[in-house]
């Protein structure tokens, strides 16, 4: 049976939800970039941009080279997240499979929704208005019968717009293709291989013959010449949720003192930890995520020892593993800890569950503080080194 | 009196350690009351000829120490007599030189003539054993001080109390801990209190101290008892030279006499009055001076190689013409040679040599393989923090991101000083748009008092000093990342301490020379006597400096030097040039060009062209003759002075060395009240005396002196004669050298200017170096960059034991050990098989090559019928596609990623439709439009970025179209609106107006843009970005 894919694709997401709110920057060169460093790769690129030489990857101080009126936005991991989840919100009204490849990019698999939604091509109209009426992007859609088809279908239109390639036409519809459509031809290495045998296009690497492609590709080739097929038969995978109990702060001012650094660390998991006492959740895994001022990420999980909900058991882990990880001198401008992978709770309470009377005691302080955040706000009281 | 002498203080020669200064250290210790004073940086005397002068002018006796830290183990040793300062220079050399130095046992061994103190209990019991003089317990407060007390007592070794002393005021504590972070790579809150002092730790009073120690009076009896033992009684005046051969003054005085005439038989033939004169003289100044082993270890290190260039003052003196140290001949171009040796100067000068670029180290080698680790030792650079490094290095520690930092210190121009200027630094033009938040208040106080701390040691470039006897009686040594010993001075210190340096340089103009002789004699069979070759009268060789063309040519192809060249040439015919001293005039030439010389090279060209001058005052007439009143080399200030105020030879000198080093402000004043004293005792107007003293501080910054010009000139006469007659083998010496002023593109484009065809590099016909024969250049394999060195040498070799390669197969076969299949893509890529693939297209080629690496070598094998590689695509092949030959534009794109250049066209080429509809103007026809306004095209072929006097930034760009070269000036206003635009990659369009000044023409440009920016954008950045 045929399958029908779509794949929306939103050119430059950041850029393209960055100018929902902001008109301003609208037909004008935009990138993406980590302000706080000259040297900091371009992340994402208007088409504006580009157009002035600007590619995604270019060191920053190059591109405003090439491009002095290019408006540079920071990073904002945040609101490209928030954005995705919207999207893949538009999406799910269409089919249970659908698949948030990366930011900007959507699956859907519709096969079988002729009855609801009608043909694909229309289909594939529909959502590219519902998302153009509701979120304020232009994108383009790509249907086919395959993953691999429909982004390129998605990817070789100018404008938004809806491209399909109908079945057992997509051969001929990569043909005319340049070779770096393909995924598997990798921008550096293998496209200058090709290059450098003078095959620019889709077609050529068709007329190759296996062995010759293995010259090339090694133990891709089979895949490369399916491909160059248009053979993809890699399944849509819808996302899976997985719950998380986690809470992050932006520091108010940049921060390398250790010992203020230690002090927020301590309200995460203090915050955490009250919420996974509420909702009876044991975590056996935890984690630490933090970004310095430049930008720079560390993200590191950790194995707990023991599954507890209690602030006292999960702090040292973690305050160990922030003071192994933080080796930079660069101040942190960002912090976030995370708790998964929930044990059962308990069924009952072991009679030896409190190895220690000293143990008991804190759970009751805890208990006691819990109480006069419920009455008072989560101000009312604190710790003084969270202060 | 004071009863208390701090035995234990660093400076901020303990490298991340110590505060204070050597002078703010003496200053404080006076201003305290105490006579004496130790300093005793951690494992080095780093700082001991400072302390010394900075002790005697503040009237301090000063004791020399070190405090040797290692492997657990400490101790602090002072110097009670010669002997001990030379046991202590060892012991220090040992701790930076083995790396399985034990202290006790170094002790043990050498502790002769040193006092040793530590709190250090294993070392001072195993200490005791031996003797117990001179042996004492440390007491400091905050060191546990009750224990050390409690085993001074029971052992009976004497008590003694120190500060250890890295503050100069409890105040210095913050920063303190500020460069201990900058030392560890950490942050303020993860230091431990043991990584930094105690904030206590300062230069206290004697008074403070003696309250510390109620219970102990001894332990501070004691410091005095020992600082008596100590020597104080400092001085360097001496000269150590190196001994040649062990021979005695007197042999060494014959035999370099006997050297010196013979070498000037070789030089003049027969020996005249004249020279016999010139060299009974100087003879008779080096043995006064005992300067004989000195030239006969220099001349020994000379003849190691076949070309060297004396510079400096040394091309003064027939001696070393003779010996071969220097090639200038003084008498002919009136070299006096007291500007190298002079009885009244007390320090030695130093010979200073240049060698090819590429045989330095091997000149380095044959000097420590001859005089051995134990006699030679390299000269160390103190690299303290500047502006820039201070500041950077502290935000760091306060955790701002490279970014934050370089927005600021990217804006610190170079020489600035954060002591003069850290206050105002936020409100600086400069600085506009950059916000000083909170922490950088704490950065800037923090680097201010940073700036001019030793940092590291680093290698000086070539001085070299030689002992006779052992290196490590001197100077303590230590042994580089590079792995060469070095001092722990530099240049200025060693100077002070009488020690004599050489210094070997790397010079690529010697090895432009060698080389171009060398394919001068492959291809002609013509051979030429480096050392006694001289192409001064030479007409074609006048020429180039005639016409100003001396691209290329070493010394003169700046093109501020071009441009003065043609100035000087437009006031004659070139008949009366040849007739002039035009070795002299290109002297001065070379000599003049210094920042902000505008002026005066004006006034010289006009004098020179006939117009009356008169020196400011009639007693700089015989100082001024030779250059028309204008200050031009280092002696003329030295000897006005002398002339003028009646300094002596001794002062003047000190005065020129003064000026031409920076920051000695205090000094300079002196020397200004005794100039105007002495010149208003001799009757000179006080306006005469004002503007002598203003040409005299021109001099600051660098400046030369004429024996130097001189030989460099020399120099660039052999360059010019070989660009006058053997013009490709010259210019692909110059570009195989890696060039000077310009760019390999930058040569190429001259070359092709001088008639010259670039050919493409090619697998038989390239060496690895540019080769040139006739008209053509052959580009070199070298150019090839990402090339792998291996498979380079080894094609190479292959090719000159076995025959050039037939085609790309037997290539392959050959090379297959060394060559791997990214080379093999490389050479294809550049076309360096084109001329064996028989009509075989490029990727055709490369099906080849990509099969032969596919097959395990086992299974390939040359045979005589059957040709292993199958044809990459027969006829019937199933979806065989024969491929086709690349596109040219893929062509040129393949030549710009494998050379870095276009080698095919002029990159304007490829602007051919748009500069048909562009009404612009040819840089051959610029100095025909002198005063007018005129569109040019340029490609970018170097620039020069200089500060006018008020310190705004400016640049001088050379530009070339398709027809020739022409100078662009960017005053600051355009400069500033467009400097972010400049770079060699792409083409300009320039609106600018001409002028001229003497014949040379510049285009003053007032706007610069991309050409084509617009139409051409789809296709330009392309070519170019991987490049880029």
């Amino acid at each position: 049976m045929n399958r029908n894919i779509l794949h929306i694709h939103i050119p430059a997401f950041p850029i393209a939800v960055a100018r929902v709110s902001r008109p301003e920057l609208r037909g004008r060169p935009v990138a993406v970039a980590p302000v706080h460093s000259e040297r900091a790769l371009v992340l994402s690129v208007s088409f504006e941009a580009r157009r002035e030489g600007v590619f995604k990857g270019m060191p920053l101080a190059k591109a405003l080279k090439f491009c002095p009126g290019l408006a540079v936005l920071p990073h904002d991991p945040e609101l490209t997240q928030k954005a995705v989840q919207v999207l893949s919100g538009v999406a799910a009204r269409y089919t249970p499979l659908w698949e948030p490849s990366h930011p900007g990019h959507v699956y859907l698999d519709v096969t079988g929704t002729e009855r609801l939604w009608g043909r694909a091509k229309d289909t594939a109209d529909r959502v590219r208005l519902d998302i153009k009426e509701h979120l304020s992007l232009a994108g383009t859609v790509g249907v086919a019968s395959n993953k691999m088809v429909s982004s390129i279908a998605s990817r070789v239109m100018r404008s938004e717009g809806v491209l399909d390639v109908d079945p057992g036409r997509e051969s001929s519809f990569l043909a005319p293709l340049k070779v770096d459509v393909l995924p598997g031809v990798g921008p550096v290495r293998r496209r200058a291989l090709l290059e450098e045998l003078n095959i620019t296009l889709v077609r050529q690497i068709a007329l190759l013959d296996l062995g010759s492609l293995s010259l090339i590709f090694g133990r891709y080739a089979y895949v490369i010449h399916q491909r160059a097929f248009g053979i993809d038969p890699t399944p849509v995978y819808p996302p899976r949720a997985e719950p998380v109990v986690a809470e992050e702060m932006t520091l108010p001012g940049d921060e390398n003192d250790d010992a203020k650094l230690l002090g927020t660390l301590y309200g995460l998991v203090e915050q955490c930890s009250r919420k996974l006492r509420q909702r009876d959740l044991y975590p056996r895994r935890a984690g630490l995520h933090f970004r310095y001022a430049d930008q720079e990420e560390v993200i590191l999980p950790i194995l707990l020892a023991r599954p507890s909900v209690w602030e006292f058991d999960l702090y040292a882990p973690l305050e160990k593993l922030f003071l192994k990880a933080c080796r930079r001198r660069v101040r942190v401008r960002f912090m976030k800890v995370w708790f998964r992978d929930f044990a059962p709770p308990p069924a009952q309470f072991s009679l030896l569950a409190f190895s220690s009377p000293d143990e008991a005691k804190k759970n009751r302080v805890i208990t006691a503080l819990d109480r006069i955040r419920e009455k008072y706000g989560a101000e009312g009281i604190q710790y003084g080194r969270t202060i | 009196m004071s009863d208390f002498v701090h035995l234990n203080v660093h400076s901020h020669y303990s490298a991340g350690w110590g505060m204070g200064t050597v002078e703010n250290l003496c200053r404080c210790a006076k201003a305290q009351g105490m006579e004496r004073l130790a300093l005793t940086d951690t494992n080095g005397l780093y700082g001991l000829i400072y302390f010394i002068e900075a002790a005697k002018e503040t009237g301090l006796l000063p004791i020399v120490g070190s405090e040797i830290v290692a492997d657990g183990h400490r101790a602090v040793l002072l110097v009670r007599n010669q002997d001990g300062y030379v046991n202590l220079c060892r012991i220090i050399s040992a701790r930076q030189c083995h790396q399985d130095f034990d202290l006790i046992k170094a002790l043990k061994e050498w502790r002769e003539g040193l006092i040793v103190f530590s709190d250090d209990v294993t070392l001072l019991k195993a200490l005791k054993k031996d003797s117990a003089e001179d042996l004492f317990v440390e007491m400091s407060p905050g060191y546990n001080m009750a224990s050390s007390y409690a085993f001074s007592r029971q052992s009976g070794i004497p008590p003694l109390a120190t500060n250890r002393v890295y503050l100069l005021g409890k105040d210095q504590f913050p920063l303190h801990r500020v460069l201990r972070a900058v030392a560890l790579n950490t942050k303020l809150s993860r230091l431990t209190y043991d990584d930094a002092c105690r904030e206590h730790n300062v230069l206290n009073t004697p008074q403070a101290m003696i309250d510390q120690f109620p219970h102990a009076p001894g332990a501070i009896l004691n410091t005095m008892k020992a600082a008596q033992r100590c020597r104080a009684d400092w001085d360097f005046n001496r000269i150590v030279f190196p001994c040649f051969e062990r021979m005695s003054n007197q042999e060494a005085y014959d035999t370099l006499y006997r050297a010196t005439l013979e070498g000037c038989r070789g030089r003049y033939g027969e020996l005249t009055r004249e020279v016999l004169d010139r060299v009974e003289h100087e003879m008779k100044i080096i043995r006064e001076k005992n300067f004989a082993h000195y030239f006969l270890v220099v001349a020994d290190i000379t003849s190691k190689a076949k070309r060297s260039c004396g510079r400096g003052s040394a091309a003064a003196s027939i001696v070393s013409y003779a010996l071969g140290i220097t090639h200038v001949d003084p008498i002919k171009h009136h070299l006096f040679f007291e500007r190298f040796l002079n009885p009244g100067r007390p320090d030695p000068p130093d010979i200073d040599v240049d060698f090819a670029w590429d045989e330095r180290e091997q000149i380095l080698d044959y000097v420590f393989a001859r005089y051995g680790t134990r006699r030679a030792a390299m000269v160390a650079n103190h690299n303290t923090y500047g502006a820039r490094s201070a500041i950077r290095e502290v935000a760091k520690v306060f955790g701002l991101t490279d970014a934050e930092i370089g927005r600021v210190t990217g804006k610190i121009g170079y020489g600035w000083r954060l002591k003069h200027i850290w206050k105002e630094l936020a409100n600086h033009p400069r600085m506009r748009g950059v916000e000083f938040t909170k922490p950088w208040g704490e950065i800037l106080h923090a680097a201010v008092q940073l700036e001019n701390h030793l940092n590291h040691l680093s290698v000086h470039c070539g001085g070299v000093v030689i002992v006779p006897d052992e290196i490590r009686r001197y100077c303590p040594v230590e042994i580089s990342a590079s792995g060469l010993q070095v001092l722990q001075w530099e240049k200025d210190a060693v100077e002070d301490a009488g020690l004599v340096k050489i210094d070997i340089l790397g010079n690529r103009s010697l090895a432009v020379i060698r080389d171009a002789l060398a394919l001068v004699e492959i291809n002609y069979g013509t051979k030429i006597d480096y050392a006694n070759w001289d192409p001064t009268d030479d007409p074609e060789t006048v020429r180039i400096f005639y016409d100003g063309n001396t691209f290329g040519v070493f010394y003169f192809e700046s093109p501020a030097t071009r441009q003065v060249l043609k100035k000087v040439s437009s006031g004659f015919g070139f008949k009366e040039y040849r007739t002039l001293d035009h070795f002299h005039i290109n002297v001065v030439v070379t000599s003049i060009i210094r920042p902000a010389s505008n002026q005066s090279i004006r006034e010289w060209v006009t004098r020179l062209h006939g117009a009356p001058w008169e020196p400011p005052h009639p007693f700089l007439r015989p100082v001024l003759e030779e250059t028309q009143g204008v200050m031009v080399f280092q002696e003329q200030l030295s000897r006005a002075a002398m002339a003028m105020a009646g300094f002596d030879a001794a002062e003047a000198d000190t005065l020129r060395k003064v000026v031409s080093k920076k920051h000695r402000e205090k000094k300079l004043r002196d020397f200004y009240a005794r100039f105007v004293k002495g010149a208003s005792e001799r009757g000179v107007r006080k306006d005469i005396v004002e503007e002598v003293w203003a040409m005299i501080l021109g001099f600051e910054g660098y400046s030369f002196c004429k024996p130097h010009s001189a030989s460099y000139t020399l120099v660039a006469y052999k360059s010019a004669f070989l660009r006058a007659h053997y013009p490709a083998e010259f210019m692909a010496s110059v570009i195989s050298n890696g060039g000077g002023y310009y760019s390999t593109f930058g040569y190429l484009s001259e070359a092709r200017r001088m008639g010259l065809r670039i050919l493409p590099p090619d697998i038989n016909k390239s060496e690895i170096k540019y080769t040139g024969k006739g008209k053509e250049i052959r580009v070199g394999l070298m150019q090839l960059k990402e090339l792998s060195q291996d498979g380079l040498e080894f094609l190479i070799h292959e090719r000159s034991k076995h025959g050039p390669f037939t085609g790309l197969d037997n290539f392959l076969f050959r090379t297959r050990e060394h060559v791997h299949l990214q080379d093999v893509r490389v050479l294809i890529k550049a076309g360096c098989f084109d001329g064996i693939a028989h009509g075989t297209t490029r990727p055709a080629i490369l099906w080849q090559a990509l099969r032969f690496f596919d097959t395990p070598a086992s299974h390939a094998s040359l045979d005589l019928f059957q040709s292993p590689l199958p044809p990459p695509f027969e006829k019937g092949e199933p979806g065989g596609i024969s491929p086709s030959p690349y596109p040219r534009s893929l062509m040129l794109k393949h030549e710009f990623e494998t050379l870095g250049f276009l080698l095919s066209i002029h990159p304007l080429n490829r602007y051919k439709d748009i500069l048909k509809r562009l009404n612009h103007l040819l840089a051959k026809d610029l100095h025909k439009h002198v005063g007018k306004h005129v569109t040019m095209v340029g490609w970018m072929v170097t620039g020069k970025t200089v500060h006018t006097r008020e310190g705004d930034p400016m640049k001088f760009v050379s530009f070339e179209d398709t027809t020739g070269l022409y100078e662009a000036v960017f005053f600051p206003k355009i400069y500033d609106r467009f400097c972010h635009m400049l770079s060699e990659m792409r083409p300009y369009l320039l609106k600018g107006k001409v002028e001229e000044d003497f014949t040379a023409v510049t285009l003053t440009v007032h706007w610069i843009g991309f050409l084509a920016a617009r139409s051409l954008r789809v296709y330009t950045p392309t070519l170019f970005l991987s490049g880029t």
